[in-house]
């Protein structure tokens, strides 16, 4: 069983990204830097790659700024509104960002909600502010993924003993002395790892740096490496995906280290929070700029999605007879196109959410039930796609399994592959928890190893399981990088049609018709695994 | 430094953790607090420190006022001279040894000559110089235990208030820890309010001993006192093992004797209790056996062998009595033996 597994992932993540590094290495048949070199000294590239970091690094420090603030004013002070404020920052992270991209282009594109408004105001010929930018793209993102280091932060300080901060009290420390000196480092760990974790999704991003930043010329890594494949440049292509995964598998490594270092933390059981800090004065203004940048930041864009998905086309005011429900029929009934991209989407999630569960099962299995030689390279095969960006991983698919290209299974294979961290990661936690005595004790009654998995240890995960799949499925449904650089006349996704269409000005009415169905779905999802248990996000 | 606590009171939703307390706390003594889970001793201590405040009542610090519901004075945790040793030690685990107990300093922006010697003047106080480059995870549990109590000597405190300071050591290093706290307590003439569930703990090296229950305290004398002379039948019971027997106070012949199930038994040691019907407490030790002599009779139920004690249980009529005896003498199983109670202590019903 373990080395089937470890043979099926050796050819699907394994022999693809082989071949990517090969190519990289390759303008014809022999070994040559030229690829690399070409990277170092073609602007284009260059470019790309100091955009990459800048990004990279920008929305990391904004993200973390903004979600170990708001954990802090949640877990530490007397603020209103508490679990309102944690529902509408799970909304933000669970809203795809590329749907908060194109809500931002509504908003404050060239012909937005927010420039016409200004422009009839005041008269004013340029827009407001610059969307498409390398700010924007930093911008959208780092709203996107502050919610990760808002979660992680404030459950470390939910978990942290309060005495630690008592003792600190006693010693004389309080006030913002207590925060950088005993509450903070504490969190330190969690903090830098979501930290990682949040540069890793940036860089990987792909939806949002194409449609910010390629209308304005502004190259990220993962737009390079698809303009590149587009124009059939596939030596470079690989060598620009080799830099990036060198890149996430830094950030990977070094968070895999921290998290081994994090183990030192305190926590208690006590679900008492140390006595809230009294903001006195400061309650409601604080409360006030939360409120305001919360609305501005989740409800202001998702309000702007829903409103548009009812427009008769993209363009006209906002007013009650330019609206009717003609998108909703036509995208879901009335166009075939849309129509088959919502059926090839639910099929391909559904597929791949199954196939990723299996893999992720019998690899957290074998790696935390069994000392066999092999495990830890299925685990590492398993979660190395968590460095691999989507372009990237498309490109190696292409590369690979060309003979798949006109099929629906290349794009499957790279969903499984791509979200199969994610399978792990909750079944591996509900698996944990289970004693192994209970385990031996279907074993010595005599049961086979199927039965004994089928019997108890199945029921017993079950609702991790059943919380991984879901989230795969939920994930893969709207997934753009893979669908869009893998599909072909047949297979068009969900996530082709937003990517295409969101690039046309025309084209904004019908994907937020798209956006609002996929919020639908995302948000059922949500609340159905939500209260099963810890969700856990790819950490 | 002496501590007074008058009518203090502190609610948490609908239960009352200190309920009306009131207490004196000597200078230079060390004062146990005794009494079951979550009769609020944790609080208590955690109101005197000033990490909670009190609902209602008044803390002295000598004839300075730390707290006041009346007058509205409540002085920061920071100013009121206390330090305080957790449950479970609480070191920061991000600071070594070191940073851990020169915290407190570096908040006063001591200098840094005297941080280093006021660290080195506390950790030879619990006897630890050669760990400080280690951190908590890196230490056993004893020496985390001393870490905790240097840090909160460090400021030189004036009371020290310790919270189930040993209850996560084993039985031998418990033991030890207990002299050394005695002894740090002596060599800094400081005032300590010591809690603890462990009876032996509270007997070995209190001056005082508190038995606190729902909030209250119900009996504080010496640890003598409070074995030989419990007030309340919650306090025998409580601390020490006894036989709690109502019976009937008689005089015959000018002694007094008590009368159990129609069985007159002879005992010393009641002082001056008018005849009638009471609740004593009565030490398995202080039940003398013998196989001739006069007076009750009773019929030895079951033996344990300890080697240097021997516990029986025995019964007079109805009624169970634990007896603890020297090997002395040993008696068998379905033996009927003459009782001689020495000592006996009248103790109130608790409700
Ligand atoms: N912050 C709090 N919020 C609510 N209830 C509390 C709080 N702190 C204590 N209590 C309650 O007050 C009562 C007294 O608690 P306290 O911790 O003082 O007991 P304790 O005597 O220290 O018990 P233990 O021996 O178990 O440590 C308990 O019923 C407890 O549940
Ligand atoms: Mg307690």
């Amino acid at each position: 069983m373990l080395i089937a597994v470890v043979v099926v992932l050796l050819i699907l993540v394994a022999y693809p990204l082989a071949l990517v590094l090969l190519k990289s290495f390759s303008t014809g048949e022999i070994f040559s830097w030229e690829n690399y070199f070409k990277i170092f000294t073609s602007r284009l590239n260059y470019i790309a790659l100091f955009n990459t970091l800048y990004v990279g690094v920008a929305v990391t420090f904004l993200a973390t700024l903004i979600g170990v603030t708001i954990a802090w004013l949640v877990t530490r002070t007397d603020i209103v509104g508490k679990s309102i404020i944690r529902n509408l920052i799970v909304l933000t992270f669970i809203t795809p960002a590329y749907i908060e991209a194109i809500a931002w282009i509504q908003l404050l594109g060239r012909s937005g909600y927010i420039n016409n408004l200004f422009r009839n105001f005041f008269n004013m010929k340029a827009p407001l502010i610059k969307l498409y930018s390398l700010e924007g793209i930093i911008f959208i993102m780092g709203i996107h993924l502050y919610p990760l280091v808002f979660l992680a932060t404030s459950n470390v300080l939910y978990a942290t003993d309060p005495l630690l901060e008592d003792a600190a009290t006693l010693s004389g420390s309080r006030g913002f002395k207590m925060l950088t000196t005993i509450t903070l480092p504490l969190a330190l760990p969690s903090i830098l790892s979501a930290a990682i974790l949040v540069f890793i999704q940036t860089i990987s991003c792909f939806g949002v740096a194409a449609v910010i930043g390629l209308p304005a010329g502004k190259y990220l890594l993962t737009t390079r490496v698809y303009t590149a494949l587009s124009h059939y440049d596939v030596n470079i292509a690989c060598a620009v995906s080799v830099i990036l995964i060198i890149f996430a598998g830094i950030a990977l490594f070094a968070y895999r280290m921290l998290l081994r270092k994090k183990r030192y933390i305190v926590t208690t059981s006590r679900t008492q929070l140390p006595t809230p800090i009294k903001l006195g004065k400061w309650k409601i203004p604080i409360a006030l700029i939360l409120f305001v940048f919360l609305s501005i930041t989740v409800l202001l864009p998702l309000a702007s999605i829903f409103l548009s998905s009812f427009l008769k086309t993209w363009g006209i005011p906002l007013s009650l007879k330019n609206l009717s429900l003609k998108n909703y029929g036509a995208v879901l009934f009335k166009e075939a196109v849309t129509a088959r991209a919502f059926r090839n989407s639910s099929i391909f999630a559904a597929v791949a959410a199954t196939a990723a569960i299996f893999i992720g099962f019998i690899s957290s299995y074998f790696s935390i039930r069994t000392r066999i030689a092999g495990r830890r390279i299925l685990d590492f095969l398993v979660t190395l796609p968590l460095a691999i960006p989507g372009p990237v991983l498309a490109t190696a698919m292409i590369l690979s399994f060309i003979n798949l290209y006109n099929t629906p299974w290349i794009i499957i294979i790279a969903y499984t592959v791509a979200f199969a961290p994610y399978a792990v990661r909750n079944v591996s936690g509900a698996l944990q928890k289970i004693d192994p005595a209970l385990e031996e004790i279907g074993w010595m009654s005599g049961s086979s190893w199927i039965r004994t998995i089928k019997d108890i240890i199945f029921p017993l995960i079950k609702s991790g399981v059943f919380i991984g799949w879901i989230l795969v499925f939920l994930i893969a449904i709207r997934e753009i990088p893979l669908s869009t650089m893998l599909y072909t006349q047949g297979t068009e996704t969900v996530g082709t049609l937003l990517f295409s269409l969101g690039f046309e000005t025309g084209g904004l009415e019908v994907v937020s018709t798209i956006a609002v169905i996929v919020m639908g779905i995302t948000i059922i999802g949500y609340l159905i695994i939500e209260p099963l248990g810890k969700i856990k996000w790819g950490d | 430094m002496k501590v007074r606590l008058e009518n203090l009171a502190k609610q948490f939703g609908k239960i009352l953790a200190v309920n009306n307390l009131n207490l004196t706390v000597r200078k230079n003594e060390l004062l146990a607090v005794i009494g079951p889970s979550g009769c609020g001793k944790t609080t208590l201590l955690r109101l005197i420190a000033g990490l909670e405040a009190p609902d209602r009542g008044t803390i002295y610090l000598e004839n300075k006022i730390l707290f006041s519901k009346e007058k509205g004075i409540f002085v920061p945790p920071y100013r009121r001279k206390v330090g305080m040793v957790f449950q479970n030690y609480t070191l920061w685990p991000h600071m070594d040894i070191f940073h851990n107990i020169a915290y407190p300093l570096k908040i006063k922006r001591a200098k840094r000559n005297t941080v280093k010697r006021e660290v080195e003047r506390a950790l030879s106080l619990v006897r630890l110089n050669h760990i400080t480059k280690r951190y908590p995870h890196e230490i056993s549990g004893g020496e985390q235990q001393r870490v905790a109590l240097a840090r909160a000597l460090v400021m030189n405190p004036e009371i020290l208030l310790l919270d189930e300071p040993l209850s996560n050591l084993d039985a031998k290093l418990r033991e030890e820890m207990r002299f050394e706290i005695k002894r740090i307590q002596k060599e800094t003439k400081l005032t300590v309010i010591y809690v603890t569930h462990d009876q032996n703990e509270a007997m070995a090296i209190a001056d005082r001993i508190a038995v606190m229950r729902d909030g209250s305290l119900i009996q504080v004398d010496t640890p003598r006192k409070i074995y030989n002379y419990p007030k309340t039948e919650f306090v025998a019971r409580f601390i020490g093992r006894t036989n709690l027997i109502s019976c009937q106070v008689k005089e015959i012949g000018g002694k007094k004797v008590i009368e159990l199930d129609g069985v007159v038994i002879k005992i010393d040691g009641i002082g001056d209790i008018p005849a009638g019907k009471r609740m004593f407490s009565i030490r398995p030790e202080d039940i003398k056996l013998t196989r001739k002599g006069e007076g009750g009779v009773g019929e030895i139920k079951s033996i344990i062998y300890l080697g240097n004690i021997v516990n029986y249980k025995l019964s007079i009529g109805s009624t169970d009595l634990e007896v603890q005896t020297t090997p002395a003498e040993v008696f068998e199983v379905g033996e009927r033996v003459y009782l001689n109670i020495c000592h006996a202590t009248p103790v109130d019903q608790c409700p």
